[in-house]
């Protein structure tokens, strides 16, 4: 999951490089930066909002960048991660207002993923269990968070009115944003396939946190994941969400199979 | 080495079970974590974790536009003009790109600004706005950032938000007039 987290970093770094003054440049941003009170943990993750460091941005994309090929390619993977973290965290805040719920879940995930091994064995036997400690719990903090991001947003749906009666997919794909209009037309004239829709995404969001943990049904739940976030991308225009969401995916995979923790975390 | 080893995993697991417990009443709804809970564990998740797992629960129920007439010297006034529109179009053609950020930007402030003036809106569909309000600012910053890049010259400007409720029968529009103000950040 780490090196899927870095492409989506230098996807992103590639998607917003054309606009990258308008988003980040001093003069020329259509954002202001948000004002801060002395050196805090909030000063240190809104760095490019400081007056002094604001014209830094394509230094902190630069770090960003190096970290995550690195990364990729298997070096420092842990230092990587953090390094990661930090940069992205800073360049995310400085343009707050476009943020969607995959910018957050990007960064959260590269936090947890600092504390998480490749899998090699330690010479040292005693920090080999200590890793995998740390490999166990900061990967079950990954899936954790990936269940609450689908369980707070069933329950989020299960208060809405027109999540219920099935009216939201339809009322969604009516907003300019979220849609074109080809698809507003089909909206209008076929109502009743868009409440299956709503009903088939509240379903799925019910039932992701129990059922990826049923091996049997994981698989066909996952590729039913990447078909819905499809949607979400193309459909919607929501296409960095989409992509972190189905990166994020490789976490009910990725450590079971290919790191072979130990069952035990001391022997 | 033992006793290290055990403090360790025993700190971790505590470290999970907070973490996960404060995240979980920092995300739930306020029904089911009142505020002065979720105040308690707001600094503990600001700002490294905060997040938010609404997605679309309400639903948004308008389609927004926002349009700007602006003059250079406080007398001769531009004609209307909606300086986001190209980026929205730009993104519906294709999805991968950066407008997708612009639209959000734009539509994240209207939304609010929606938001903020709803009662007053439904109840008298065409008001004006009140240039105090924090979302009203954000747009202001970015209309007007993004006439000055296109090589305007900015002195005053006027902005009129358009919502028309998205739906397939009724096409209810409210607005939301700001007349002439200073631009300036």
């Amino acid at each position: 999951m780490r090196r899927l987290l870095f492409g989506c970093v230098i996807f992103n770094f590639l998607q917003l490089f054309p606009a990258i003054d308008a988003l980040y440049g001093v003069q020329n941003s259509l954002i202001a930066t948000q004002s801060l009170n002395g050196f805090t943990l909030t000063t240190l993750v809104n760095l490019l909002s400081v007056d002094a460091l604001k014209s830094y941005y394509m230094l902190f994309f630069m770090v960003q960048l190096c970290f995550a090929f690195m990364g990729m390619l298997g070096f420092w993977p842990r230092v990587s991660s953090f390094v990661v973290f930090f940069t992205t965290i800073n360049l995310q805040n400085r343009i707050y207002p476009t943020l969607t719920g995959g910018d957050v879940l990007l960064c959260l995930m590269l936090f947890y993923t600092g504390f998480i091994s490749e899998g090699k064995k330690l010479q040292n036997e005693h920090f080999n269990q200590v890793q995998n400690a740390f490999n166990r719990i900061f990967t079950w903090l990954c899936k954790i968070q990936l269940v609450i991001v689908y369980a707070i947003s069933a329950i989020y749906k299960l208060q809405s009115p027109q999540w219920l009666d099935g009216s939201a997919v339809q009322q969604l794909l009516l907003i300019n944003e979220y849609s074109f209009p080809a698809l507003q037309r089909a909206v209008c004239a076929a109502p009743f396939l868009f409440k299956l829709l709503t009903w088939l995404v509240l379903l799925y969001q019910l039932a992701f946190p129990l059922l990826v943990f049923v091996k049997r049904v994981k698989k066909y739940l996952l590729f039913s994941g990447v078909v819905f976030h499809f949607f979400i991308a193309f459909a919607m225009g929501l296409f960095n969400f989409s992509l972190v969401m189905i990166c994020c995916y490789a976490v009910f995979y990725d450590f079971e199979e290919k790191t072979a923790l130990n069952n035990e975390a001391f022997s | 080495m033992r006793i290290f080893k055990l403090l360790i995993t025993g700190s971790l697991v505590l470290f999970l079970v907070v973490h996960t417990s404060f995240t979980l009443i920092h995300v739930l709804p306020e029904n089911m974590a009142p505020l002065s809970i979720k105040e308690k564990t707001k600094n503990y998740m600001a700002p490294l974790f905060d997040q938010g797992w609404a997605l679309f629960a309400p639903v948004p129920e308008v389609n927004k536009k926002v349009y700007v007439s602006y003059s250079a010297d406080g007398k001769n006034w531009s004609e209307w003009k909606a300086p986001f529109n190209r980026y929205l179009y730009a993104h519906q053609s294709f999805r991968a790109s950066v407008n997708a950020k612009i639209v959000l930007l734009q539509s994240g402030a209207l939304h609010y600004l929606y938001n903020e003036n709803e009662v007053q809106l439904k109840q008298r569909k065409n008001i004006v706005g009140d240039t105090s309000l924090g979302y009203f600012r954000v747009l202001k910053y970015a209309v007007q950032q993004e006439l000055q890049n296109k090589g305007a010259q900015v002195k005053k400007m006027k902005l009129l938000v358009i919502y028309v409720k998205a739906s397939c029968s009724e096409k209810q529009t409210y607005s939301i007039y700001y007349p002439e103000f200073e631009a300036g950040r």
